[in-house]
């Protein structure tokens, strides 16, 4: 057979595809599980870092499944919107954080996870953080103490911030420990929790920037805010309960 | 005879033949993935695995493929062969894949792969072309270790996680930041380049 023809040539691109196309959907297929398994976890350990300081071990990924499920949390996780309602019938582990915003702020239909945890006799909401850091997106979670003022943990994540500098705020615990004892509101007023150059000062209570990643510690402080008003009439019915 | 040069043609490339620093091929991700030994050791291992199959396989088909789309024929092999490795490093060592992110994909344009499968597996037969895959894998793996361990002990004082300069630090040691940056990589290499080609005099180019 004439292998230069185009007719051979044409054939064997075409079988050549279609075995390989068969073999990785067999391995896409036989590894999804574990796959979506480790994803799972890693999720788990982001929300529980957001209690960590209150817990007894520090979650990882080998053990976030099971603290999780030593804390229920599959019980006590629900889904609000920007009004307060509880969503029936969302998995609040599912949500995609990108789709409930629209230009840095929350959108009115927006589902909004939350993961209740209880931790001795105390409990602690996790909310969800997402927004624009400095290069590309950065999420988190902050533990709100029951009074639904007091923030008890954050963590935050990123995907491009600058190593050394952004990154600090994954990467360097102390960043995100001074958050603990924070206060989301001032006289009844949200003034969310700033993130300010040492010195300076706002009308609610700060931490720290990190020195040489201004834009990051900006976008942090923006992430913060906009998360949380969607989460405001929720707040406030824990307020007043 | 044959024995001779099959064996020339595995250990070649682990240190006179070096593709990194002899060839200076898979530059880029040798900078990249060398802060720390266990993502060097895991991208070694996929690249060696990569590479030994993917020069098999191009071996076995060297006979039929069209030469008009024998780049494409490679590149769907490699891609491939990269995509399984990705998906199972995804589903057991997760937090190594993590590290690794973009890394483990752009294998498929490592300069190693397309030199050793034009050069050496499109004519020969599949055994010696396995070989070659192995040797030249493991060579670019040796120079990953030997970068990610001098990288990793001096910049974070520790080895494949493990604290080994922290004691230092009471009398005064301080890990040298500029080995986590990528031009300490480079620098690294540069400095095996210069010891080989001073105890290999016939590697070095004539000016």
């Amino acid at each position: 057979m004439n292998r230069n023809s185009n007719s051979y040539t044409v054939i064997y691109a075409t079988v050549l595809t279609v075995i390989v196309a068969v073999l990785l959907a067999l391995a896409a297929l036989g590894l999804k599980d574990q796959q979506k398994k480790n994803t799972d976890n890693e999720k788990k350990m982001q929300v529980l870092a957001a209690v960590a300081s209150h817990l007894d071990r520090v979650p990882d990924l080998q053990n976030a499944g099971e603290i999780w499920a030593s804390l229920n949390m599959d019980d006590n996780k629900f889904t609000v919107n920007p009004k307060g309602q509880v969503l029936e019938g969302v998995d609040p582990f599912e949500i995609d954080s990108k789709s409930q915003f629209s230009q840095g702020k929350v959108i009115d239909s927006a589902q909004l996870p939350v993961f209740k945890a209880v931790i001795g006799n105390k409990e602690y909401y996790i909310l969800a953080l997402y927004g624009n850091g400095l290069w590309d997106v950065i999420s988190g979670y902050v533990s709100v103490e029951a009074d639904g003022n007091t923030l008890a943990g954050a963590t935050f994540d990123h995907k491009g911030e600058t190593a050394g500098l952004g990154a600090k705020i994954k990467d360097d615990p102390a960043f995100a420990a001074q958050f603990a004892g924070k206060h989301l509101f001032k006289d009844g007023q949200f003034t969310s929790v700033a993130v300010l150059k040492k010195g300076k000062t706002s009308e609610g209570d700060k931490v720290d920037a990190i020195t040489g990643a201004t834009m990051t510690s900006n976008g942090v402080s923006d992430m913060i805010k906009n998360s949380l008003e969607g989460y405001l009439p929720f707040l406030q019915s824990l307020q007043n309960k | 005879m044959a024995a001779e040069k099959k064996q020339g043609v595995f250990t070649g490339p682990l240190w006179q033949n070096n593709p990194i620093v002899v060839q200076v091929l898979g530059i880029c991700s040798s900078l990249a993935v060398t802060t720390q030994v266990k993502p060097a050791l895991v991208m070694g291992i996929s690249l060696t695995v990569v590479l030994a199959f993917s020069n098999v396989f191009i071996s076995l088909l060297r006979n039929t493929i069209p030469n008009r789309i024998r780049i494409i024929v490679q590149l769907v092999v490699v891609a491939a062969l990269v995509i399984l490795v990705n998906e199972i490093l995804k589903a057991y060592v997760f937090e190594v894949s993590k590290q690794l992110s973009v890394y483990v994909g752009l294998i498929i344009t490592n300069c190693i792969l397309m030199g050793r499968l034009e050069a050496f597996a499109l004519g020969n037969k599949p055994w010696p072309a396995f070989l070659d895959g192995l040797g030249n894998g493991l060579g670019y793996a040796l120079i990953l270790l030997i970068v990610s361990v001098l990288r990793e002990l001096l910049g974070s004082g520790t080895l494949l996680g493990y604290n080994l300069l922290g004691w230092a630090e009471q009398y005064g040691y301080m890990n040298c930041g500029f080995f986590v940056m990528p031009a300490a990589a480079l620098i690294i290499i540069g400095c095996i380049i210069w010891y080989q080609r001073a105890k290999n005099p016939e590697l070095q180019e004539q000016a």
